[in-house]
């Protein structure tokens, strides 16, 4: 019997997380950094800010799409840390340290594994926003119903659990009434009956997904959970998620304009101690340029994932500091296997077009480096010097091209769906080192016929851009070898990674770490140009509430609980 | 006078009915299935040829586009122009909302570039091919020349980051309490820029408008009454001159909004030209379509009203038309 | 009288006078054009763009999408003399290409929408009635969309490419253009001369080609003189979307996205001034044209 303590702090353990930690996909950048129980906020003695009165009012930042905030992304995981919002207020069973070695209990005190069972001793005295007790039940609810409910939409819920927790499949399918593989012996302990003896991998799991009321959302019936005649998700409509979004986390909702701005106020009663600040805002900004001049206006105090072209201006800047933490995802070509690019030497002639520290330097304004392997490298011990998977030699890029029958009057399509602005320049840069080597390209923007082309028979694109990646992890990195848009399930590269998923010994997934490199780097299904930069501006005002960024992704470099704002 | 303001009323049906049906036709003839369309590519790639028939059916998209657009019409007009996909609320209030921020900022450039546009016009106008006038033609076409964006761009620059005279962007000034002197603040640098543009063409109307009524007849009866300039031009000149100002005040809304798009967009201010801008990011076709559909609706009301506001300071009009 | 016979009797009635005065009314528009300086200038402005525009080859060193190695953001030097945009390419070579592609752009939009207007115009205010009424509210209903709403959206939906754009634009830029050309013919229709040519029974068509549409020329003009003002900046506002003329092809529009950045902004101007001033100069130009144009043929508006 394998037991896992809060304490339990070793690189062993880091290696096994790893491994499938981060989920990819969006960079999460605030989930909440659950501060250890009897691990004082750690004041600053010799700071001058330290006699500041703590508090203060502090606004976050973030590019998006749209000025549109969902409390609580209800449709993707029944509500999933991953997005910013969800993370103030709401708590997982488990977190994993800033700097990924350490398992860490939120709202699990400690956990323990036997064969395929997981046990896991939950908190007391933890409380609702709305001051109702937390208990088992919350959890069985969430994970048992809400996450795999046949209603709810599926695609990233319950596909985290399926074929992990006993029964999850039968019932998210219809063809169970319930979880087998989860039950609540009392109130403070949850059991989950898993089909194989997971570890680290399941951890990883519970990460996505926070844990919902069963007091407030049995409210709504089972059936209308599911998309109504307007296309709406159910869930996602009832007053929990759109205005009150209960939960258990450091702070509660105070005032919410959807298209505006998000308020939150601090949650006396919670249980990690009651956040120092008076006011947190969450702005989103939709204009590149709006939000780089909110940030030298000090008009928000912390604003992450700035743009690349402003990393320059802000390091002459006295009021800010700048937290470079690049994301677990990156810029990358999905090529379809289906068409012009079947053969694997083309593929790799295309890559080896790239110039990739070219690109770094110009178009990411060198705030990044160019990628150097197919996969995120830095949770593996591998250093990114000693990377060597991509390189730039446009002979040998020719050579493969023309061994592969490239036919070099055919006009590559570089699929879109639309046009930015901002990657334009990223676009024609590519587009010129490929036509160094012979390769006509032109841009294929499918605007109104995007998702079309995209899932539909006879998936008719060439390769497609896509600005975030999935995480570059082998647990992210499966859908490169399953996902039909891309062509045939590859088996070998799926097989390996179910493997790697299960290795305990560390010296022995670095091994299938590389090993999976080396494959994905050959087949080059997808071709990774680089990581997406991570610039995050904070204000010299800011004070306690940010840990030093290590290298890699991380959930959470924001303590929210002891953060505040000096005047 | 009732005959003709009635009928311009009732003209107000069979436009509406226009509108909706060139509305409908563009999204209903636009490539791409609504469906797949309408789901997050990842859900999509997990659902099965059936469950996209049944979603189609359920939408009523396997009926033919005349059938389809009475029930949408119907829905429409009992105020349910759908959901829209990314806001997860219905169009209706998505728009209402927008509207809510953007008219501030619309009221604030009517009245900044009726103000300053009626005002360089006269002074243009009484000192036709001076030097100023030559300068504010200059300055009229620039308005007119400058894409909106660039402008707005360069004041955000200019005013808010190197003056540090005014907010960024934004409705309000993130955590503090909402008060009118920083709504206000938020609504000026937005309001100029879309003023600019209006500014430059009513300077050119009120300075040509003028010019022409002073060349009449009957101002050179006034003058020859030996009345003093001044009061000859803002007495009779004005008044007559500034009358058709009124339709193309009314006109002025749908270049607001066309210029919103931008200008909204620029400063991160979330009204309808924002909004839009957002809706055709995110493929949000129940939104684009509603919010074409209201702001046409606006615009429509405000040419009516514009067109009853001339009929009450015009009496000429009212013989005329019948 | 057959009808040729009185058609040539038209012509021999109409034609003869018109085309000797018809020079003195050049030669007096002509007049009246060059005292309005600002129109000149520009119209010579404008000449040595559309002269640039058509000699890009041969005043530029290297082609407008090759990017160079080395020239990223950078500044001006012999070799590049408005030195490199943000991805290395010469910016000089792209505002001259840019300036071919935002002036076709212009020009074939109001194309469009001067071929629509004229066609709808003619038939409403030639055959009015019912004719005229379903026209006239037809266009009263397309003018209730906001103009870059409505090409944001269509584009958005067909795709953005320099065609689909240039041919939104003109789709619907030609409600006003339409009116103005119903509202002339309403006039010209009641002269003598159209009278006296439809009592003598002209075909319809040969009234409308040669004696009518003449007279709606000049104010056409003037609004399509303007239409290609407005459909550059509609282009450069499309672009600033991302749903403009596409790149690598530049357009004075899509180089101005440049600015989009405090630092570009601030410490490259060789980026975004360039595109910039062509943009504000040319509208500004052709804006004067129209304006001296209108002078010219309103003899109200004349100079005292």
């Amino acid at each position: 019997m394998q037991r896992f303590e809060s304490n339990d702090f070793s690189r062993r353990n880091f290696l096994k997380g790893s491994v499938i930690a981060a989920a990819g996909g969006l960079l999460a950048a605030c989930a909440p950094a659950a501060a250890p129980a009897g691990e004082a906020p750690a004041a600053d003695e010799g700071d001058a800010m330290a006699s500041d009165r703590m508090g203060g009012t502090l606004v976050f930042g973030y590019p998006q799409k749209t000025s549109y905030q969902d409390l609580l992304a209800m449709e993707h995981n029944a509500g999933n840390r991953r997005y910013y919002l969800v993370g103030l207020t709401h708590n997982c069973l488990v977190n994993i340290s800033t700097d990924y070695t350490t398992w860490l209990p939120e709202l699990a005190e400690n956990w323990e594994f036997d064969g395929n069972d997981a046990t896991f001793n939950l908190r007391q005295g933890v409380k609702w926003h709305d001051g109702e007790p937390f208990t088992s039940a919350d959890v069985e609810f969430t994970i048992g119903r809400l996450v795999g409910h046949p209603n709810v939409n599926q695609w990233n819920g319950v596909r985290h659990f399926k074929g992990i927790i006993e029964g999850m499949t039968e019932f998210s399918e219809g063809e169970a009434d319930a979880v087998t593989g989860i039950s609540a012996p009392d109130d403070h302990t949850i059991v989950f009956h898993m089909t194989n003896p997971y570890r680290a991998a399941f951890l990883e799991k519970l990460l996505n997904f926070p844990i919902m009321p069963k007091h407030l959302l049995s409210q709504y019936p089972e059936e209308q959970w599911g998309i109504d005649e307007q296309g709406q998700q159910g869930l996602k409509n009832t007053p929990y998620a759109k205005e009150q979004g209960i939960g258990t986390g450091p702070f509660k909702v105070s005032n919410y304009i959807p298209d505006q701005i998000v308020e939150y106020e601090p949650f006396d009663d919670y249980w990690g101690g009651k956040p120092q600040l008076d006011k947190l805002a969450f702005v989103p900004y939709t204009d590149q340029l709006a939000m780089a001049a909110a940030v030298e206006k000090g008009e928000c105090h912390i604003a992450i994932r700035t743009p690349q072209s402003e990393y320059e201006r802000f390091q002459g800047m006295d009021h800010v500091d700048i937290v470079l933490n690049h994301g677990p995802s990156a810029f990358a070509w999905y090529h379809n296997l289906r068409y012009v690019l079947n053969d694997k030497r083309v593929r790799q002639g295309l890559s080896l077009a790239l110039d990739r520290e070219q690109i770094a330097k110009d178009f990411f304004f060198g705030t990044v480096e160019g990628a150097k392997a197919p996969l995120w490298y830095g949770d593996y011990g591998i250093s990114p010097d000693s990377a060597q998977w991509y390189e730039y030699n446009p002979e040998r890029a020719r050579q493969l091209l023309e061994e592969g029958g490239w036919d070099f009057d055919y006009t590559f399509r570089l699929g879109m769906s639309s046009l930015s602005p901002t990657y334009e320049p990223l676009y024609a840069i590519l587009r010129e080192m490929w036509d160094a080597v012979g390769v006509k390209t032109e841009f294929h923007v499918m605007a109104a016929e995007y998702t079309n082309i995209l899932n539909n028979p006879p998936h008719d694109f060439d390769t497609l851009f896509s600005g975030y990646g999935w995480g570059l992890t082998p647990g992210g990195f499966i859908h490169n070898f399953t996902d039909p848009r891309w062509g045939d399930v590859d088996e070998e590269g799926v097989a390996m990674v179910d493997e790697l998923i299960l290795i305990e010994d560390p010296e022995e997934l670095r091994e299938g770490a590389l090993r999976l490199q080396e494959y994905a780097a050959d087949l080059q299904r997808h071709c990774v140009i680089a990581q997406v930069p991570g610039i995050h501006v904070v204000s010299k005002q800011v004070q306690n509430g940010t840990v030093v960024p290590v290298y890699g992704p991380r959930t959470s470099w924001i303590d929210w609980v002891n953060v505040y704002v000096s005047a | 006078m009732s005959t003709y303001v009635l009928r311009r009323i009732l003209l107000v049906f069979p436009l509406l009915l226009g509108a909706t049906i060139i509305n409908y036709t563009i999204f209903a003839l636009s490539p791409g299935d609504p469906v797949s369309a309408m789901i997050d590519p990842f859900e999509l790639s997990a659902m099965t040829e059936e469950d996209l028939q049944e979603a189609r059916e359920a939408l009523g998209l396997n009926r033919p586009i005349p059938v389809r657009y009475l029930l949408w019409l119907g829905e429409a007009i009992r105020g349910n122009l759908g959901y829209s996909i990314w806001f997860n609320t219905p169009v209706f209030e998505v728009m209402l909302r927008a509207l809510g921020n953007s008219m501030p900022v619309m009221i604030f450039a009517i009245l900044v570039s009726t103000i300053a546009g009626i005002t360089l016009g006269i002074i243009s106008a009484l000192k036709p091919y001076s030097f100023l006038d030559s300068i504010l033609t200059t300055f009229a076409f620039a308005g007119v020349a400058v894409p909106g964006f660039f402008f707005a761009l360069l004041l955000i620059y200019a005013v808010a980051i190197r003056l540090d005279l005014l907010p960024t962007g934004g409705v309000t000034t993130p955590g503090l309490d909402p008060s009118f002197k920083d709504r206000f603040a938020h609504i000026i640098l937005p309001g100029f820029a879309l003023a600019y543009e209006s500014t430059g063409s009513l300077l050119r109307y009120t300075r040509s408008s003028l010019l022409e009524v002073l060349s009449l007849d009957y101002m050179t009866t006034a003058r020859a009454k030996g009345l003093v300039e001044r009061v000859v031009i803002l007495r009779h000149g004005l008044r007559n001159a500034l009358l058709p100002i009124i339709t193309i005040l009314g006109l002025r809304l749908p270049s607001m909004f066309g210029g919103a798009v931008l200008i909204e967009t620029v400063f991160n201010y979330p009204g309808v030209g924002l909004t839009l801008v957002q809706a055709v990011n995110m493929r949000d076709y129940p939104l684009m379509m509603g919010g074409v559909l209201i702001t046409a609706i606006l615009v429509l009301l405000s040419n009516l009203l514009a067109d009853l506001l001339y009929t009450v300071a015009d009496p000429r009009i009212r013989y005329e038309e019948s | 009288m057959t009808e040729k016979q009185a058609a040539m009797a038209s012509e021999q009635i109409f034609d003869e006078p018109r085309s000797s005065s018809s020079a003195r009314l050049r030669a007096r528009f002509w007049l009246r054009f060059r005292r309005h300086r600002m129109a000149m200038a520009s119209l010579v402005f404008l000449v040595v763009i559309v002269l640039l525009a058509l000699a890009a080859p041969w005043v530029t060193q290297h082609p407008p999408t090759d990017i160079h190695s080395g020239q990223a953001r950078a500044a001006p030097s012999a070799q590049h003399i408005l030195g490199g945009d943000i991805a290395g390419r010469d910016v000089w070579a792209r505002v001259v290409y840019g300036g071919r592609v935002s002036l076709s752009v212009g020009l074939v939009a109001v194309s469009i929408s001067i071929l629509i207007a004229v066609a709808l115009g003619t038939l409403a205010g030639y055959y009015g009635g019912s004719v005229d009424m379903i026209i006239m509210r037809v266009t009263d209903i397309v003018m209730l969309f906001p103009v870059l709403i409505m090409i944001m959206t269509v584009v958005s939906i067909l795709g953005p490419n320099i065609f689909n754009v240039m041919a939104v634009i003109g789709l619907f830029g030609w409600p006003s253009s339409a009116r103005l050309v119903r509202g002339q013919i309403l006039t010209v229709r009641e002269w003598d001369f159209v009278m006296a040519a439809r009592c003598l029974g002209v075909l319809d068509r040969n009234i409308m080609f040669k004696h009518i549409l003449p007279h709606v020329l000049a104010p056409l003009l003037v609004a399509a003189t303007f239409g290609v003002a407005s459909a550059i900046l509609s282009e450069a506002g499309l672009s600033f979307l991302g749903l403009g003329v596409l790149p690598p092809t530049p357009s004075w529009g899509n180089m101005l996205n440049g600015a989009q950045s405090i630092f570009i902004l601030e410490r490259h101007w060789w980026i975004w001034l360039p595109p910039g001033m062509a943009i504000l100069l040319t509208v500004l130009a052709i804006n004067f044209v129209g304006d001296g144009l209108r002078d010219a043929f309103d003899p109200r508006m004349s100079l005292d």
